[in-house]
């Protein structure tokens, strides 16, 4: 009796297993194609009926996007990317300790307003001031600069909330010891509790990261000049040509290189990036 | 003397906190806050980027919108058709990954990575890839449709359908984020809670229904409000896939307003926009937090 039981279990075991697995492999085909298009020679691509494997896979769409003078800017705009990303980065991750320590450890008046305020920013999305935010910009003659892209990056009311989370996990032993042996705060923060909170630093990287190099209605609306878009602009420029040329394997060799950074970075941190994204939806 | 030595340590003291947040406050407070209701100002303004007057003209712009503007109303539907099909459907889907990503089969890994992969590429990329997968005339997705006896269609180039396509695809990109919130919410559950339930006899539907589902009402409603709040917010996924047509079907109050200050740089009429859309979105919010409060009280 027992045994039909666990066979039954099993059986069911198995069906979800194949269910799960039909579409884990239905979500990844059209990343699949999209791989495939991009090492397809253009005339092939839009042969009919398409073919998944290439006949002549090729990479010359990889090296046209760097080298045709049309497309030098897709060269430019990685470079563009990366020049916004990797500051956004570190000064995210620097501000918003600096705000997450005295939130998570210091008695001072105003501090449950302030909490108040960081929970509402989580809530207000910069994309409803982006008409005046624009106008600022503007007006101090910042339109087309890396700092258009960088300093609203910086801004991450989750960011602290989320370090501040962590910080009070930890316990106040430590920190106690260290003040009685007279170090500052400042070294508090450097010494102990920052190298205690990689994986929550690590989850806040990811996720400005992911933001920044992804970010699109801001940069497309800040960045006219060609030399200044980055990679997400770039892309969007290639729908006006999309009646006339059809030149998809060059496309998705593009999206490729500009999906490359974001999924390497995703499957190396993968479980950080987890606990980042389950950590904004389980402290409300 | 000892009083007076100690004073400015004292002071200094209780400057250290508000040290520690000010570059974080002074972002804020520059960026965020202030350009917020800066907006409310230039949504009172004729605010033409060629005029360098910006003479005053109170709800002008809010008028020109309700009452002579047909695209705003068009934009307003096309919000709500998308929030409609869009949140139900993300909910439902996330749900179900999240409950059989948690069940440990093997392989969950190449599981989870394969369904996550999506939520890290960028809306030009997933616009540009479906764009060529549904391609009327060298498609993948019409070839398929052919072989299983369907017509093809012209997808993205007729009304119809084009409001379904766009949100499916969606779904595709960002169900990660529903999905681990779930996750999340499921190993919060207590494993005791169902060994009871099997003891009493429940079958799996039944213990879904009567411990799953109660035990996720706070992320349910998490999730419920973070979506409509980001779907009043979509922008690049629609301006990718169909630019807000054909005919404008897709229009959403994020593209009209895009078009409004970007194409015709009518800033105040598009800042009144964001006025719209920043009252709605604040709504949704209180009514959130007073749930919430309820729910913890």
């Amino acid at each position: 009796m027992s045994g039909k039981i666990w066979e039954t279990r099993n059986l069911h075991r198995l069906l979800l297993w194949i269910l799960v697995t039909v579409i884990a492999i239905l979500f990844l085909l059209p990343v699949v194609w999209m791989i495939l298009s991009s090492i397809t020679p253009n005339e092939d691509v839009i042969k009919y009926p398409p073919k998944w494997i290439p006949e002549r896979p090729t990479l010359m769409n990889y090296i046209d996007v760097f080298t045709t003078t049309e497309t030098t800017t897709v060269g430019r705009a990685l470079v563009n990317s990366t020049i916004v990303t990797i500051p956004s980065v570190i000064l995210t991750l620097l501000v918003s300790s600096f705000a997450a320590y005295p939130l998570a450890r210091m008695r001072f008046k105003g501090k449950k307003f302030l909490l108040l305020l960081i929970l509402m920013g989580m809530m207000i999305p910069l994309q409803v001031s982006f008409i005046s935010l624009f106008l600022i910009f503007n007006s101090l003659n910042w339109l087309n600069s890396y700092q258009a892209l960088i300093l609203p990056a910086v801004i991450s009311p989750f960011g602290v909330f989320l370090l501040r989370q962590f910080f009070l996990s930890i316990p106040g032993e430590l920190e106690d010891s260290a003040r009685i042996d007279g170090c500052s705060r400042m070294r508090i923060l450097f010494s102990i509790i920052l190298p205690l909170s990689v994986p929550a630093l690590s989850s806040l990287a990811i996720f400005v990261f992911l933001g920044t190099w992804n970010s699109f209605l801001w940069p497309l609306i800040v960045m006219s000049d060609p030399n200044m878009m980055t990679i997400p602009v770039i892309l969007s420029y290639y729908l006006y040509t999309l009646s006339g040329l059809r030149e998809w394997g060059s496309i998705m060799a593009v999206a490729v290189v500009a999906s490359l950074p974001t999924i390497l970075v995703f499957i190396s941190f993968q479980r950080y990036f987890v606990q980042g994204v389950a950590t904004s939806g389980l402290k409300y | 003397m000892t009083k007076i030595t100690k004073r400015p340590g004292l002071l200094r003291k209780r400057m250290t906190p508000y040290l520690y947040l000010l570059p974080f406050l002074a972002f804020y407070f520059i960026l965020q806050l202030y350009p917020l209701i800066q907006n409310f100002y230039v949504s009172l303004t004729e605010w033409d980027m060629m005029n360098p007057q910006k003479p005053f003209v109170g709800l002008s712009n809010y008028k020109t919108l309700f009452f002579k503007d047909y695209l705003f109303w068009g934009s307003v539907g096309a919000t709500l058709h998308y929030i409609f099909l869009n949140v139900p459907l993300k909910i439902i889907i996330g749900l179900a990954l999240a409950i059989l990503l948690n069940l440990n089969l093997k392989g969950k890994i190449f599981h989870r990575i394969a369904i996550f992969i999506p939520f890290v590429l960028n809306t030009a990329v997933v616009g540009l890839l479906f764009r060529w997968i549904l391609d009327p005339q060298f498609g993948m997705f019409n070839y398929y449709l052919e072989k299983v006896g369907l017509a093809p269609q012209k997808w993205l180039l007729e009304p119809k359908w084009t409001m379904e396509i766009v949100v499916l695809v969606t779904i595709w990109w960002s169900i990660a984020f529903n999905t681990i919130v779930y996750l999340a919410g499921l190993q919060g559950i207590p494993e005791e809670l169902y060994d009871a339930g099997k003891i009493d006899g429940c079958n799996a539907w039944q213990r879904f229904l009567h411990i799953t589902l109660p035990s996720l009402k706070n992320t349910t409603m998490f999730v419920v409000i973070m979506q409509v709040i980001g779907s009043f917010q979509a922008f690049g996924n629609i301006y990718m896939l169909t630019g807000g047509g054909p005919l404008n079907s897709t229009r959403v109050m994020m593209l009209h307003l895009y078009q409004v200050g970007f194409y015709y740089f009518k800033m105040g009429q598009a800042a009144a926009i964001s006025v719209i859309i920043f009252i709605i979105v604040l709504i949704l919010t209180i009514i959130m937090l007073r749930l919430f409060r309820e729910e913890t009280a």
